[in-house]
């Protein structure tokens, strides 16, 4: 086993807001070896871009705060540094491409000076010689007369140049690491291939570690070596690229992958989807997140939060208390659709025919997300619920 | 190729005639041009050129069967959609529409050219989806008089009714009564997206088009919609128009997909021939940079990268409008000559000079 590059213990980053305290990142525990390709998933507000923030000391109190946790990047805590030393392997040694290329580049300069800026900061180098590598590094993104687009200013460069600066960018002081948060999520789809084929690339030829964080499991099997799965503010399943899309653990991960429309897919089947909503993360009551959107939820779910532990294939993991029993590879999406899925699909699909009953099931899971339910809605909503999938 | 059909709905000057336009055709869209120019100067504006967002786009659509209609950003498939629903003024082209009068007597209307008063009853049977349910939904209605507003429009009913109504359309969608008095603000994105297809379906609409409805949520509600539209299809025999930009999504909701680039229908055919036998190089381009969530699928895959990006459609290339990045254009010709919308196969209809049929994963 090799010296991890990053090392994150227990991590929390709460936020204060009027309504309560939002565990944006509650308790994960991951590492990352030097060049390995990590897909961090999770739909929005699962915690996956606050953990980028986090690592990267982004998290700007008093609104945010990390609470716990240690952020180990070698054998450095990243959350004892002060912000010079911060600064330092900020940019230098870890790099970070945000979701959106126009608004991360600064309008009023020229892309040249941007890119020097973060060279002359990391790098014991002469201006000149900073221009040089400025000129390289965008040669390396495959752009075309480098030196004339030097001059040029962010809003002369489409939507896939800017997200090519960024990378340029990102990886001009040859980084250790690069976290891309949802790099091409706002890009055209045959864009999105050339970035991602031109991050592949320029990713193996400099055996950079990418922490890849996106909505978007296509984008991960392409990409990725590893996988974690994030859900409410927690890792729900990890495993490698085959575990999690082959054998599948988590009935979140399991579900997710049914409700994706495939490019290769024939058949016009109802989708596996899951149910309800994500919930909102503040004032998570006991037991599994998931639980009320699961498709196979029983009486432990609702006491105790299940830890993430090794389950399945060797070095995958799930947190779920039942991850055994389920079986869930043996359900393709479409036999999902029919059995236990059925039920839970009724009450939200079905056009007119919907048992009402089923209904209120579905839409108290719903609700979590757009309304703080009081613990005695929230008890009630569990009864519910309980009547539903059995 | 002597024998192929060189366009889609051939010109018909007189297909305001009933018998002209096929009893299973509901929308045909003929010639369909859209551009908004470009104008300089403060006082005296002065038209400097044209965007050309629509350039001479034909297709139709049949009675209950869901047409997609894919491409990337620019390419002109909202305005298109916008156009043929009259919500932006068509620059020219005709947009006939089977106005549905109890299954006799349907009477056909030219959308494009008619006047604002006789469009009232048009509306009434052509409704939109839109993509941004936070910014389609007023935050100062509550749900009820959002869904209610098309039926106080057209002074369906008594309050009471209308109420009856929201409270059935809101069970169609699959959410529950009692949130007719909430506002949208107490939604989730999915909830609200749910609000604004009870609200496009208060009418009993025929024909519905679907702008993006799935692009802004997550995975997971994407599905629930999805599966929520094919349902409602089936339960009221509604006809769609569904704009998107993903292929995978498209390619499970239509019977029929066509694709834009740059303002041009470039491929047109049903679900099976599009994805399987794509002939167009754009078709293929696209096709091939869709990620398939499936990794030993995607480690080997070949992808066509296409080099540059989308030229400006306010000055777009001459010829082929593809030809600037096509892998395959041949100088002399792609550049020159613009290529013809033929039918090659039964019911496929390709705008190349070189198609070829390519199995693209």
């Amino acid at each position: 086993m090799t010296e991890p590059l990053l090392q994150v213990d227990d991590l929390r980053t709460y936020f204060t807001t009027e309504e309560g305290i939002v565990r944006a990142v509650d308790g994960i525990s991951f590492s990352m070896a030097p060049s390995q390709r990590l897909g961090v998933v999770g739909e929005s507000g699962s915690g996956k871009s606050v953990t980028a923030l986090s690592v990267m000391g982004l998290i700007e109190p008093p609104a945010g705060e990390i609470v716990t946790g240690r952020i180990m990047f070698r054998d450095k805590n990243l959350l004892e540094l002060d912000e010079d030393e911060l600064q330092d392997i900020r940019g230098g040694q870890i790099a970070m491409i945000f979701q959106d290329p126009m608004t991360a580049l600064n309008p009023v300069y020229t892309i040249g000076d941007q890119l020097m800026e973060t060279i002359l900061l990391h790098q014991d180098v002469s201006r000149s010689e900073a221009r040089e590598i400025a000129i390289q590094s965008i040669d390396d993104v495959h752009i075309p007369n480098a030196k004339q687009r030097m001059m040029d200013y962010p809003h002369q460069y489409s939507g896939g140049m800017r997200q090519r600066i960024m990378i340029a960018m990102g990886l001009s002081c040859n980084p250790d690491l690069l976290i891309a948060d949802e790099p091409t999520t706002a890009l055209d789809v045959t864009t999105q291939a050339q970035i991602m084929d031109l991050m592949l690339q320029l990713a193996d030829d400099r055996g950079t570690a990418v922490m890849l964080i996106t909505h978007d499991l296509g984008v991960v099997a392409g990409f990725c070596d590893d996988v974690h799965v994030m859900y409410a503010g927690g890792i729900v399943e990890s495993g490698s690229i085959d575990d999690i899309y082959y054998n599948p653990q988590h009935p979140y991960t399991w579900g997710l992958l049914g409700s994706m429309t495939r490019l290769d897919d024939e058949q016009r089947h109802r989708l596996h989807s899951v149910r309800g909503a994500p919930p909102s993360v503040i004032n998570l009551g006991k037991g599994c997140r998931f639980r009320p959107r699961c498709d196979f939820p029983t009486e432990i779910c609702g006491e105790v939060l299940p830890a993430l532990r090794p389950v399945g294939n060797p070095g995958q993991a799930a947190a779920c208390h039942h991850a055994e029993t389920l079986d869930l590879q043996k359900m393709t999406a479409s036999e999902a659709a029919d059995s236990a899925a059925a039920a839970a699909e009724a009450g939200f699909t079905t056009v007119g025919t919907a048992d009402e009953d089923l209904t209120d099931v579905d839409l108290s899971g719903e609700e979590i997300e757009t309304e703080t339910l009081g613990a005695e809605e929230r008890s009630m909503e569990v009864e519910s619920i309980e009547e539903g999938p059995s | 190729m002597t024998d192929t059909k060189t366009d889609p709905t051939p010109d018909r000057p007189d297909a305001a005639d009933p018998s002209e336009l096929p009893d299973d055709i509901i929308i045909r869209v003929n010639h369909l041009v859209k551009e908004f120019p470009i104008t300089k100067g403060v006082f005296f504006r002065k038209q400097v050129g044209a965007v050309k967002a629509v350039s001479d786009v034909s297709f139709e659509i049949r009675k209950g069967e869901t047409l997609g209609l894919v491409g990337e950003s620019g390419c002109g498939k909202s305005t298109t959609a916008r156009a043929l629903l009259r919500l932006l003024e068509p620059t020219s082209g005709d947009v006939w529409f089977r106005v549905e009068e109890d299954g006799v007597d349907d009477e056909i209307v030219n959308v494009a050219t008619a006047k604002k008063e006789d469009l009232r009853g048009v509306r009434r049977d052509m409704q939109i989806v839109f993509q941004d349910p936070y910014a389609s939904l007023n935050p100062r209605m509550t749900v009820a008089s959002i869904i209610a507003e098309p039926l106080v429009v057209y002074g369906e009913g008594s309050k009471q009714e209308r109420l009856d109504r929201v409270k059935d359309l809101l069970k169609v969608v699959g959410l529950s009564p009692e949130h007719a008095n909430r506002y949208p603000h107490e939604f989730s994105g999915g909830q609200r997206q749910r609000i604004g297809v009870a609200r496009a379906l208060a009418l009993n609409p025929s024909f519905m088009v679907l702008d993006e409805p799935v692009s802004a949520l997550d995975v997971s509600i994407q599905a629930q919609v999805l599966n929520l539209m094919n349902d409602l299809q089936d339960e009221f025999g509604l006809t769609y128009l569904f704009i998107a930009h993903d292929l995978s999504v498209v390619r499970h909701i239509s019977d029929r997909v066509a694709v834009m680039y740059l303002g041009k229908m470039v491929e047109l055919a049903d679900r099976h021939s599009l994805y399987d036998r794509p002939m167009h190089p754009y078709t293929h381009a696209l096709l091939s940079a869709v990620p398939i969530p499936d990794p030993n699928i995607e480690m080997n895959r070949q992808r066509i990268i296409l080099e540059g990006d989308i030229p400006s459609p306010a000055n777009p290339p001459s010829g082929c409008r593809f030809n600037t990045r096509c892998p395959k254009a041949v100088e002399g010709t792609c550049d020159v000559q613009e290529p013809e919308f033929r039918e090659l196969e039964d019911g496929h209809w390709v705008a190349c000079h070189f198609p070829e049929v390519k199995q693209v994963f």
